[in-house]
């Protein structure tokens, strides 16, 4: 654990161990989530449901005490030799994307080695024990089969790319859980590399690797694995942000979308600003990105009155221009 | 001739034990209850009938991990129409199964899922071949877990037309046998009843002072395929990262997706591990015929479960090896979680008393449920006889442990059975294990490439 906490926090950026908290156990306020993106956390949300905050808290007690963590009314730094150059630390960190993935992480790899086996007995037999038998997984796979006779070769080749692309260690490890006639899938814990073996490099591990993959799926939506996968990948966005979305996609104003949901401002406000965390392509240019001039560099480090006292507009607008902001998108 | 069928569904030519005479009994449309010793093959007992009867085939199990080793044992014979219906489908999935219950011919329900008025509507609709109660013995208020669920099981084969009933189980003392008969039986049931002696697994006890090196020994000298069991998951864990990087082992608890111990259940059938690391959570239904042993890492907190657990080794009838590692105070672990039960259930009993309201811990709100379902003073008193007898269980199994004599005399007679000459009987009879030292054995790693290149091969 030690290890784990160490990584959260940066040498350079003074962060907020209450808010990094809140963004590990996944607590969804638009201020949790905006704090994780700007200081690309975001990945994290909601990675360690169960933690307990006592242990957090000891945990944190225990660094500052080792002198790895340096304390002030502002958060806590990271003193630069308290780094082990053989933990997987901020790369690992950066693979996982609990917060685009997190909710169908696992359904969706499942799906994907029910496909890969269903696929590679094609010809073979049909007498084989299914890695899955539940109709969740099993009725998805069998249209993709009887709609693609050509599936076998596609997924051979639909893998090839995508395993070329992620960090060959991810790609054996996910590639290690797959299972055909000849060869019989690992469990995951089998596979993982020696440097995560340890709680919560493990489940992290698993989270990056298929997150990763799965971000590579979504750049390639002609494929099978893409469209097998669609379910999955909608599903694990929330829902009624996805409604709010819809309708502000279709030209309604906020008030609208209120009025027809009939939701409060903050939720709709929480809806915008978490699909604008999710997506490089929200409409920015709906709102007053003139704006974006003013804010000063690194805007989130401002607090909100400083920004209002300069911007003199809404709540919405300010955060959703920090998010341009962020994302380096210019007026 | 039902040999021909055997053959047919299962290829095997002839029937173990006792496994003839309940089919028959079953086929006949005679209730039968089958108290068979662990190993012996019960689930044939409903696999059989359930191809040569029309309709669909109704299991009662009482755990989630027990439906999955069932269904997995189906699907290894080729059986694509087995589903357990339980907590771990999502409700689209479980309104999918409901909806095309014809599509099954084997559906594993727990007892609190079948009582659900959806489900049983949705049963009452499809023709049913017959009802399987497995672990019948949780019917019974004197069974070793007894399941309160179980007692309306009764009213459930009523909805559904009293289907023929099968209720299996591997211990049922008289008592037991007579509760069963009661809640789940026509008055003209059949019941047929084996022995619960494993001749061929030898019982050793190693009391020490330092199990791993016991445990280094036992594995450097036993050959085949074993599982270890311990009491928690972090104690399997610890035990698999000390084995990890000699053996082919793998580990198995209840904190694993279904997914994830399916494929480990799957390389321990298909040899491609030596070693199991498990929880009692792995090997109900566990159909291997060739675990040469199986070691316990923890004490067992009843002769009950060891003897059901001891049972998996050496379904092939060959020789192996049950072997119990004891040290000092292992008994520990199971006094305080009784010590804590106790707790629980008196603060319930108070705040019943005192008719106080306060936070309810998780056991206290399910007690709850269970007294508004069959009445306060019976919940309780069920519960108070329920310590008394693991209490008892305790010490039973602690006095195997110390027992100088015949292990196995002491079982059986513990189940109530004759002493039976056995000729390789147990490490206080003067059998040993001497098997040949066992190398570390190597790890197959692929690059994805290559992984991908075998599991695709025939397209290149």
């Amino acid at each position: 654990m030690d290890s784990f906490i160490l990584a959260l926090f940066s040498d350079t950026d003074k962060l907020r161990p209450s808010t990094l908290y809140q963004i590990l156990i996944g607590k969804r306020t638009s201020s949790v989530l905006s704090y994780a993106f700007f200081y690309d956390r975001l990945g994290l949300f909601q990675s360690l449901p169960q933690l307990n905050e006592k242990a957090y808290q000891q945990t944190l007690a225990d660094l500052i005490q080792r002198g790895a963590l340096s304390r002030d009314s502002d958060g806590l730094l990271l003193k630069t030799t308290a780094i082990n150059s053989q933990q997987p630390g901020e790369r690992l960190l950066r693979y996982a994307n609990y917060f685009r993935y997190g909710r169908t992480t696992e359904e969706a790899w499942r799906f994907v080695r029910l496909l890969v086996q269903a696929a590679a007995y094609q010809g073979v037999t049909n007498q084989y024990i299914p890695v899955e038998n539940t109709p969740l997984y099993t009725e998805p796979v069998r249209q993709l089969i009887r709609h693609n006779p050509d599936i076998k070769k596609c997924l051979y080749q639909e893998l090839t790319a995508i395993f070329d692309q992620l960090p060959a260690e991810m790609a054996d490890f996910l590639a290690g859980t797959l299972s055909g006639p000849d060869i019989l899938g690992q469990a995951f814990f089998q596979l993982l590399p020696e440097n995560v073996q340890s709680k919560p490099w493990d489940t992290l591990y698993v989270g990056a690797s298929i997150h990763q993959f799965l971000t590579l799926i979504e750049k390639t939506p002609q494929t099978i694995l893409f469209r097998g996968l669609s379910p999955f990948l909608k599903r694990s966005l929330n829902q009624s942000m996805v409604e709010s979305r819809a309708l502000f996609l279709r030209g309604d104003s906020v008030e609208q979308i209120m009025e027809k949901r009939r939701i409060k401002r903050g939720t709709v406000n929480d809806h915008l600003i978490e699909w604008a965390l999710l997506d490089p392509t929200f409409p920015f240019q709906r709102f007053d990105t003139a704006l974006l001039k003013k804010l000063p560099e690194a805007s989130w480090k401002n607090s909100y009155q400083e920004l209002q006292a300069l911007l003199t507009t809404d709540f919405l607008t300010i955060r959703l221009l920090q998010i341009a902001q962020k994302r380096g998108i210019r007026c | 001739m039902l040999e021909d069928a055997l053959n047919q569904y299962f290829g095997f030519k002839t029937f173990r034990q006792g496994q003839k005479e309940v089919i028959e009994s079953v086929l006949a449309q005679q209730d039968t209850l089958a108290i068979l010793p662990t190993g012996n093959g019960k689930s044939l007992c409903y696999q059989l009938p359930g191809y040569l009867v029309d309709g669909i085939v109704i299991i009662i199990s009482p755990l989630v991990s027990l439906m999955e080793d069932q269904v997995y044992g189906l699907q290894k014979q080729g059986e694509k129409h087995a589903i357990a219906f339980n907590s771990q489908l999502d409700l689209a999935d479980r309104q999918y199964v409901m909806q095309h219950l014809q599509k099954y011919k084997f559906l594993f329900l727990s007892p609190e899922m079948i009582v659900q008025e959806a489900v049983l509507h949705q049963l009452e609709q499809v023709k049913i071949a017959m009802l399987v109660v497995d672990e019948a013995h949780c019917v019974s208020q004197w069974g070793i877990d007894f399941r309160p669920e179980y007692l309306q099981l009764g009213e459930v084969k009523k909805r559904l037309k009293a289907p023929v009933t099968l209720a299996l189980t591997a211990t049922a003392t008289a008592q037991v046998e007579a509760d069963i008969r009661q809640v789940l039986l026509a008055k003209n049931a059949n019941v047929y009843r084996y022995s619960m002696n494993r001749s061929n697994i030898g019982l050793f006890v190693e009391q020490t002072t330092d199990k791993d090196a016991a445990l280094a020994d036992y594995l450097s000298r036993l050959g085949g395929a074993g599982i270890i069991y311990c009491s928690t998951r972090s104690k399997v864990e610890e035990v698999y990262n000390k084995l990890r990087q000699r053996y082919l082992v793998g580990y198995y608890h209840g904190g694993l997706a279904s997914d994830q111990r399916k494929t480990l259940q799957q390389q321990f059938s298909q040899n491609k591990l030596k070693l199991l690391v498990a929880t009692n959570a792995f090997g109900m239904g566990i159909n291997k015929e060739d675990i040469r042993f199986v070691i316990h890492y923890d004490l067992p907190d009843s002769l009950e479960n060891y003897s059901q657990e001891i049972g998996r080794a050496g379904r092939d009838g060959k020789q192996s090896n049950a072997i119990l590692l004891y040290q000092e105070h292992d008994e520990q672990i199971h006094y305080f979680f009784q010590r804590e039960n106790k707790e629980e259930r008196l603060a319930l009993e108070r705040m019943v008393q005192e008719k106080r309201k306060e936070p309810l811990t998780p056991l206290q709100e399910k007690w709850q449920q269970k007294m508004k379902e069959l009445g306060t003073s019976f919940w309780l008193e069920t519960l108070k006889r329920n310590e008394q007898q693991k209490q008892e269980q305790l010490q039973k199994m602690l006095a195997y442990i110390h027992f100088t004599g015949c292990r196995r005399q002491f079982l059986l007679a513990h189940f109530e059975e004759e002493a039976q000459d056995n000729p390789y009987c147990c490490d206080n009879d003067g059998i040993e294990i001497a098997g040949e030292e066992q190398l570390p054995e190597k790890k197959e790693a692929h690059h994805w490439q290559e992984r991908l290149i075998k599991i695709f091969k025939d397209i290149n």
